[in-house]
């Protein structure tokens, strides 16, 4: 008998997808708090001459949404993990107050239609990339550009816009699939389908 | 429970294989327990008696991945584990204890009955709404067992349940078990290193050996008088038998050294203790590298991919700083690990191996580099009698070799080794339960969204200082309601992101309009002020309640998000040990860009590392008490009534009276 297949059942999460991915959202929104105190400062000195190259850290809170997708690979996993993160990070104290719920739930998204379009079956590189793109993608457009830059002028706008895609799909996509295939490497993850894929090799 | 209906347990040909191990890890295991029975379990570190514990109670394949051969059939059973911690679930007793109750769909009424009654049979003489985390060790143990007998199981399964416990606790713990046992007939199997106090509560012994098979089945006193001997050599701890003499080990020349012993009651601090004197110790400031470090949860030593790596890391570190060859630091590592009996697993994946060998390497880890002070909480846990002897052997050699040795401990055999020892006494906290939010969860929510849509009114600095002015009367009328900011330092980020906000569309908006800037910084400052504000009422619980309740959301998944949210504390402690514990091992922060991106990655590795391996636990202590999928006939209750905050309304009229202002001027 072979109990290893998770995700015959996409749409029915067991318990441990439920609490493995709450708990690697709150436990990312604890490493933001050190990535804040650790790395951020000097990611925040080299863009403070010039803020549209700011887009260029929109992949880091991205990538939450596409880890967890990779983790559990069900629908629904973007918004889980990215709407727990996003409350984490208000818990611990941010700059933007509740509306980052607002942000989360958009980057989400774009990460929940890319995976959709793949039919929740292929979870390589590539497609985490896709997705951390689209979600940067509704993030800037969707949102930052109407509540944050809604004056910049459309020259600023675009350099915006291509910095976070640059972002979403290497932060959030690339190294959101090497954080996943690392830990599966590990052996933590054998309870999942990521993790026996690793293991397998 | 009618005595006829219960059929105990029956084993049949039960193989676990682990996924990508060689080997099972439980094999070819039958035997049946009669309803009533009380069984004791035992066996060396790493044959499988947890993993047998958590396939009996239905856990196994929920919670890891492999082959399963063979049947079980069981009553309905409650697990205990281990450590109270991983299974909470909620924040108060009365809710901890509910929990299986609300998994089963129990109603309010006689819920509040069935925890009442599981709350007195333990003896835990606290308030119902008690803050669960301020309980202490034995308390805590006893609240988590009070969860599982709230079930009314016909099969009690306990793990390890008084291991980490001080000897009175523990007894409180066995008492309480004994108690149950007497009134309900339950049957009862427990595994547990130092068994000699759980045998007059037990009528009969299983021992499994190193492969997972079961060797010996049988009556307590005959099992073992008649194979002591076999009992011995497989390491177990023997009643009547001394503590084995600590292994020979020669570490270095000889020198005086101390061996200080911190001990005292489960909870009553000696953690915080070991740690006070290894902050406070002159060398773990200047040269950390100094000092070695053994914690609790012994695995957060682990850095690199094999066994040897981890140990050797900071002795090839501190050799390289010396300006030395890597040869000797090695050589020491590969001793330490032989005389640890790990030699065989040098080149094994440190997480993969069991947590008495892990405890066994973090203390290799401690020494290899040679540290003139070394601290260890609890080093024997869990250890058999060869294992316990080897720890003894390194620590006294240590000593002996003009180490300071600091050890915080509850092992009897341990202290006798002293040459000094400080009982450490509970300090009598005060546990207040988190104050009430006066702004609950769904207003928290609701109010920075409905301000965020009217700040698209927001377009000229009249409408903005309307805005703001409606905003500055709002927060007056609250703070004559009793709005309190907990921490106005919160404000401060939101202060530097609007002006960075006013100035970037300022300098880079079309003609660099200064006013543009100005407009967008109000417009920015109407939602983000409230909502970083209204951030600080956010509780989990009370939020977790509104979402479940109020919004129907689905239960499970909002349910795994407020348990893993009550986690956020225990992670910030995570992660400022694992922060230490790699200062300490020489892997600083650094001063160039590269060393800083790199530790903060090696920090952030393990820190996931170690969450998700606490979310696996999690998840066999709430699936045990009933949380997993596919139990879709009966609907999850809820222990208690979603709770709205005082200031709700209040909150989300004056937000709209805010969002509607800008539209109201031209």
């Amino acid at each position: 008998m072979n109990t290893s297949n998770s995700n015959q059942k996409i749409f029915a999460w067991r318990g441990i997808d439920l609490l493995t991915s709450a708990v690697l959202a709150v436990a990312l929104g604890v490493a933001f708090w050190g990535f804040d105190v650790f790395v951020y400062p000097i990611v925040g000195l080299a863009t403070a001459g010039f803020p549209p190259l700011g887009g260029l850290a929109t992949g880091v809170w991205i990538l939450p949404a596409v880890a967890g997708m990779l983790l559990v690979r069900r629908p629904g996993a973007a918004i889980f993990v990215e709407v727990i993160a996003a409350n984490v990070e208000l818990a611990l104290g941010n700059s933007w107050g509740v509306t980052v719920l607002v942000s989360g739930l958009l980057q989400a998204a774009g990460v929940e239609i890319v995976f959709a379009l793949f039919r929740y079956r292929r979870f390589g590189f590539a497609v985490a990339a896709i997705a951390g793109a689209l979600s940067a993608v509704f993030e800037i457009v969707g949102y930052e550009l109407n509540a944050y830059y809604a004056d910049y002028s459309p020259v600023f706008k675009i350099v915006l816009v291509i910095c976070a895609i640059v972002s979403g799909a290497a932060v959030s996509g690339g190294l959101g699939s090497l954080l996943i295939r690392g830990l599966a490497k590990t052996g933590v993850l054998n309870a999942f389908s990521v993790g026996r894929e690793a293991r397998a090799k | 429970m009618v005595q006829g209906q219960r059929k105990g347990v029956q084993v049949r040909n039960l193989t676990w294989t682990p996924f990508a191990s060689p080997k099972p890890l439980l094999k070819q295991l039958t035997f049946t327990v009669e309803p009533g029975e009380r069984v004791l379990l035992i066996g060396p570190s790493g044959s499988g008696k947890s993993t047998l514990l958590r396939a009996i109670a239905g856990v196994l394949q929920e919670t890891e991945s492999g082959d399963l051969l063979g049947e079980i059939e069981a009553d309905s059973a409650g697990l205990l584990l281990q450590d109270p911690n991983d299974s909470l679930a909620s924040d108060t007793i009365y809710r901890e204890v509910a929990f299986g109750l609300e998994n089963a769909g129990v109603g309010q009424p006689e819920m509040r009955t069935r925890v009442s009654a599981a709350v007195n049979s333990v003896a835990l003489n606290k308030p119902l709404g008690h803050a669960s985390k301020d309980l202490s060790g034995g308390e805590m143990q006893r609240m988590a067992f009070a969860g599982v007998l709230a079930m009314n199981p016909e099969l009690l399964l306990l793990d390890e349940p008084t291991s980490m416990l001080d000897p009175d606790s523990a007894d409180s713990v066995r008492s309480a078990v004994s108690i149950d046992l007497e009134r309900e007939g339950s049957t009862l199997i427990v595994v547990e290193h130092r068994f000699e106090a759980w045998l007059p509560i037990v009528n009969r012994i299983l021992v499994l050996n190193g492969d997972g098979e079961l060797v010996f089945d049988g009556e307590p006193n005959a099992i073992i008088q008649n194979h002591a001997d076999s009992l011995e050599s497989l390491g177990l701890w023997l009643p009547g038998l001394s503590a084995p003499k600590p292994k020979k080990i020669e570490l270095g020349e000889p020198a005086s050294g101390q061996l200080k012993i911190l001990t005292g009651a489960s909870g009553a601090g000696k953690t915080t203790e070991l740690k006070r004197r290894l902050n406070t110790d002159s060398l773990a400031k200047i040269i950390p590298t100094e000092i070695g470090y053994v914690p609790q949860q012994a695995e957060l030593t682990i850095i690199g991919n094999t066994v040897f790596e981890t140990a050797s890391m900071t002795a090839k570190l501190v050799a390289k700083q010396l300006g030395l060859s890597e040869v000797n630091a090695i050589e020491h590592t590969r001793k330490l690990l032989e005389s640890l009996n790990l030699s065989h697993l040098e080149n094994a994946n440190p997480y993969e191996i069991s947590g008495g060998e892990q405890r066994r390497l973090a203390v290799a880890t401690a020494l290899a580099h040679g540290p003139t002070a070394l601290y260890l909480d609890e080093p024997t846990v869990g250890q058999d009698r060869e294992s316990w002897a080897a720890i003894l052997g390194v620590i006294l050699s240590a000593r002996d070799s003009g180490v300071q040795v600091t050890v915080a401990t509850h092992d009897a055999d341990l202290i006798r080794f002293a040459d000094e020892i400080t009982v450490i006494k509970p300090s009598s906290s005060i546990s207040v339960k988190d104050d009430v939010p006066q702004v609950s969860g769904l207003a928290i929510f609701l109010a920075p969204i409905m301000l965020l849509i009217g700040s698209m009114g927001v377009t000229s600095v009249s409408r903005g200082l309307m805005t703001l002015a409606v905003l500055f009367a709002s927060a007056a009328i609250l703070g004559t309601r009793g709005f309190r900011i907990a921490r106005p330092k919160v404000l401060i980020p939101a202060l530097l992101g609007v002006a960075s906000i006013g100035f970037s569309n300022w300098y880079l908006s079309e003609g660099a309009n200064p006013i543009t800037g100005l407009v967008a910084a109000m417009r920015v400052a109407t939602f983000v002020f409230p909502g970083v504000l209204l951030a600080t009422q956010l509780r989990p619980i009370p939020l977790g309640d509104q979402l479940g309740q109020s919004l129907r959301l689905p239960a499970r998944p909002v349910v795994a998000a407020v348990a893993a949210m009550q986690r956020i504390e225990s992670l910030l402690g995570l992660w400022s040990e694992l922060r230490f514990i790699h200062s300490i091992r020489g892997l600083s922060i650094g001063n160039t860009p590269w060393m800083r991106v790199s530790e903060f990655s090696r920090m952030v590795f393990a820190l996931l590392i170690q969450a998700i391996r606490g979310a696996a636990v999690m998840a066999v202590a709430m699936n045990s008490r009933g949380f997993s999928a596919g139990r879709r006939g009966s609907k999850r209750t809820w222990a208690e009534p979603p709770k709205r905050g005082r200031l709700d309304w209040l909150v989300l009229g004056l937000s709209a009276i805010a969002a509607a202002a800008p539209f109201l001027i031209r």
